[in-house]
C-alpha cells in the first residue's frame, strides 16, 4: 500500500498553525462592518448606551442556555451523566429536560443522525427563535464517525445546520460537555445586540493551544 | 397535631441537608479529580497500562512512520492520516512520515496505541478538546507531540522506558 498523504490534512494543518482562528459560521459579522471608523456621535451613543445593554443582553443569554434534546443515540448517556449532581451543568444554567421549542436557544445534537432523522432535524433548528447556537457532541455528529460512509448515516450535521462547539469524544466526558459550554459563553460574550460574533473579538478566542 | 408534626419531619429531613458534604465538583475552577495516567501499551510484554484515554501523545523521536497505527484506524474510523513533515528529520524515519488525528472522527479507542509496535504512541487525559472550528479538529504531528499540562505519563517519555514510581 502507498503512503496516504492526504491533500485535505496537510491544507488543515498548515491552515490550523496560522496565528488567529478564522471566522466562519453564520453568526460571524462582516469584516468590513468592525473595521470602519465609526462617527463621533456614534461612539459616543455606543459608549453610553450600546455597551451596557449589549453586556446585559449577552449576560442573560449566557446563563439562560435552555438546550433542546436531540437524544438519538448513546452520547445522551453523557448528557444525563453531566445533569446529575456530580457535574451538575445547571449551574452554567443549562436546564435539563426542558418543555418547549420555541423557548430554547441551544440545540445539543447527541450522536448518530440518521438520513431519515436529518429533516426532523433541520425542522427543529427552524422552529427555534434566535439568537441560537448548536453544539455537536461526539465523533457521530461531527462527521459520521463509526459510520465512515454508511448509506443511512448523515455525515455529519455542519451539513444541514451550522454547529458553534464541537465535542470530540465516544461519548465526550462529563468534564468536556462542561468545557464546550464555557467555551460557548466566551463566544456568546463576543456577540452583539443583533446575535452575530464580531469578528475582531472572535479572534481572540483561541482555545487550541490553551492546555492546561 | 399529627399535621403539625409531619411539617416539622417535613423541614428536619430537607434541613439535614445542609449538613452533608457537597458532592457536585466545582468543575472548571477546581481540578476534576479524575485519574491521571497514560494510556500506553508496552508491546513487548502485551500488557497495557490503565489511563484515561483523551488526546494523544506522539513521540516523534521515536516514531519510523511504519503507518501500522493508521492501518489500524482504518478498519475503526478512519481517523489517522499519514502526513509527511519535512522539518522533523529522524534517523528512523527517512520520509519523515508521522500520525495525524482527525478528532472529528477520532472515536478514542486506544487501538492505534496498541498496534504502535515501537510504543511511541500514547494517549493522555486531555479530553477538553471541544473548538469553535472544524478544522481546527484536525491535529498535525507538530500538536500531538506537545505535552499537555494535565496527566502523568506512566513512562519517562524521551529517553529510555523505565516505570515511574508511584
Ligand atoms: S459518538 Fe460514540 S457514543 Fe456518541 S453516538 Fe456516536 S457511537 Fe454513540
Ligand atoms: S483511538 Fe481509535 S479511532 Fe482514535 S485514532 Fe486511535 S484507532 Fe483511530
Ligand atoms: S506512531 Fe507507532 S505505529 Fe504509528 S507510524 Fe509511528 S511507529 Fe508506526
Amino acid at each position: 500500500m502507498q503512503s496516504k498523504i492526504d491533500a485535505r490534512a496537510i491544507e488543515a494543518i498548515i491552515q490550523s498553525r496560522k496565528e488567529g482562528p478564522q471566522p466562519t459560521g453564520v453568526l460571524v459579522g462582516k469584516v468590513d462592518e468592525v473595521i470602519k471608523p465609526k462617527s463621533l456621535l456614534r461612539r459616543t451613543f455606543d459608549y453610553i448606551i450600546g455597551e451596557p445593554l449589549t453586556y446585559l443582553v449577552n449576560w442573560g443569554r449566557l446563563y439562560s442556555l435552555w438546550p433542546t434534546h436531540v437524544e438519538t443515540a448513546c452520547c445522551s448517556v453523557e448528557i444525563g451523566a453531566s445533569a446529575g449532581s456530580r457535574w451538575d451543568i445547571e449551574r452554567f444554567g443549562v436546564l435539563e429536560a426542558f418543555g418547549s421549542l420555541r423557548q430554547c436557544d441551544l440545540m445539543l445534537v447527541m450522536g448518530t443522525v440518521t438520513r431519515k432523522l436529518a429533516p426532523r432535524l433541520k425542522l427543529i433548528w427552524d422552529q427555534m427563535p434566535e439568537p441560537k447556537f448548536c453544539i455537536a457532541m461526539g465523533a457521530c455528529a461531527i462527521s459520521g464517525g463509526l459510520y465512515e460512509q454508511s448509506y443511512n448515516v448523515l455525515q455529519g450535521v455542519d451539513k444541514i445546520i451550522p454547529v458553534d462547539v464541537y465535542i470530540p469524544g465516544c461519548p465526550p466526558p462529563a468534564p468536556a460537555v462542561i468545557d464546550a459550554i464555557v467555551k460557548l459563553q466566551e463566544k456568546i460574550r463576543c456577540m452583539d445586540l443583533k446575535g452575530r460574533v464580531a469578528s475582531e473579538a472572535y479572534l481572540r478566542l483561541s482555545p487550541k493551544w490553551r492546555f492546561r | 397535631m399529627v399535621e403539625a408534626l409531619k411539617i416539622i419531619k417535613a423541614m428536619q429531613s430537607g434541613l439535614r441537608h445542609l449538613f452533608y458534604s457537597r458532592v457536585t465538583r466545582r468543575y472548571p475552577e477546581v481540578d476534576s479529580g479524575l485519574p491521571e495516567g497514560y494510556y500506553s501499551f508496552d508491546p513487548k510484554k502485551g500488557v497495557a497500562t490503565a489511563g484515561w484515554k483523551g488526546r494523544h501523545y506522539l513521540e516523534m523521536d521515536k516514531c519510523t512512520g511504519c503507518q501500522l497505527c493508521s492501518f489500524m484506524c482504518d478498519e475503526i474510523s478512519n481517523a489517522i492520516i499519514m502526513v509527511e513533515v519535512p522539518e522533523v528529520r529522524f534517523e528512523q524515519n527517512k520520509k519523515s512520515l508521522f500520525p495525524s488525528v482527525d478528532y472529528g472522527r477520532c472515536v478514542f479507542c486506544g487501538l492505534c496505541v496498541d498496534a504502535c509496535p515501537f510504543e511511541c504512541l500514547h494517549m493522555t487525559p486531555e479530553i477538553r478538546l471541544a473548538d469553535y472550528d472544524r478544522k481546527k479538529l484536525y491535529y498535525s504531528p507538530l500538536e500531538l507531540s506537545i505535552q499537555p499540562a494535565v496527566g502523568k505519563p506512566s513512562y519517562v517519555v524521551g529517553k529510555r522506558k523505565e516505570r515511574v514510581e508511584g
